[in-house]
């Protein structure tokens, strides 16, 4: 009998204690999650910048970004993401990290549901772009972003039903400086 | 034995003294005495104030640590949005890079020298 009512209460006492972890471990296998991992590369850079942003402290970060009505459209974008996670890395000098380095982050996105939707290669800036899509039957469900500049290198990982073309329009808004992306197309119209 | 009772003659009269000094006023005596026998009554209050005390004591350092968790929590919130605003704005500053480009490429047309 009184193992019994031991063992009633030490296996609700067990749930309530796993209950966060299980939110916790909902994002990090959430299928647009992807690991920020780079091997020794914290060592080799000059500064690294880490944004890890996830369950409540995201909800409050869409909360604190603006309580505008004009905003009230990108909030509720805003608002279906899961986590937002940057690593973001500056180098005193050129050459300081290679292929080899992305190779990790690479080979979860050439996993099942990722598309490689974009990848802009621009020899005068001298920085490259390419963007990844994962989808999961439903719709989207992560993006990736891997910026390369010579002494800059960028990853960028949101997770939830992002639309790029929801995100690109987000200029203007919460203090985002507008970009007319269109401009070359509008040149081409006019022509 | 009578050296003890001579002592305490003498502090007797060491009290009565400092009680009684014959050049004062009746008034000034029954002031002295009621202001002696004032005395003992703070120590019997010392248990109440010292309660009393720790008591405000108390609820200062809860109201402090609530004041200071809610500012925690306030500079918390702050963090997240300013770190959400960063994150966003590094994303959009890319995808629209990005986009800049293919748009700027697509102008160009198809034959043409790539620019990029």
């Amino acid at each position: 009998m009184n193992i019994k009512l031991k063992f009633g209460l030490a296996v609700p006492m067990l749930l309530i204690l796993m209950s966060p972890l299980a939110g916790q471990q909902g994002v990090e296998t959430s299928p647009g999650r992807i690991q920020l991992a780079f091997d020794g590369l914290n060592r080799r850079a000059a500064g690294v910048n880490e944004i890890s942003l996830d369950g409540p402290m995201l909800q409050l970060g869409i909360r604190m970004l603006s309580t505008s009505e004009s905003d009230a459209q990108a909030r509720a974008m805003l608002s279906r993401l899961k986590g937002v996670y940057i690593k973001s890395f500056r180098f005193d000098g050129e050459g300081k990290y290679s292929d080899s380095d992305l190779a990790n982050v690479r080979r979860q996105l050439h996993g099942p549901g990722w598309a490689h939707i974009m990848s802009v290669h621009s020899r005068p800036d001298r920085q490259d772009v390419d963007v990844y899509v994962m989808s999961d039957g439903k719709g989207v469900a992560g993006m990736a972003i891997i910026v390369a500049c010579p002494t800059e290198l960028r990853v960028v990982n949101l997770v939830g039903p992002v639309d790029p073309a929801e995100l690109s329009r987000l200029g203007g808004h919460f203090g985002i400086p507008q970009v007319d992306a269109d401009a070359g197309r509008k040149d081409r119209n006019r022509q | 034995m009578s050296d003890d009772f001579q002592t305490q003659d003498q502090m007797i009269e060491g009290a009565l003294r400092t009680l009684f000094r014959p050049e004062d006023a009746p008034t000034a005596l029954s002031k002295r005495i009621l202001a002696s026998a004032a005395k003992p009554a703070p120590r019997r209050r010392t248990p109440m104030l010292g309660m009393a005390g720790v008591a405000v004591a108390a609820a200062a350092l809860i109201t402090a640590s609530v004041v200071h968790e809610h500012r925690v929590e306030l500079r918390q919130e702050q963090l997240a949005g300013e770190r959400l605003a960063y994150a966003l704005q590094l994303t959009t500053q890319d995808l629209n890079w990005a986009e800049q480009k293919v748009n700027q490429d697509l102008a160009v047309g198809p034959g043409k020298p790539e620019e990029r």
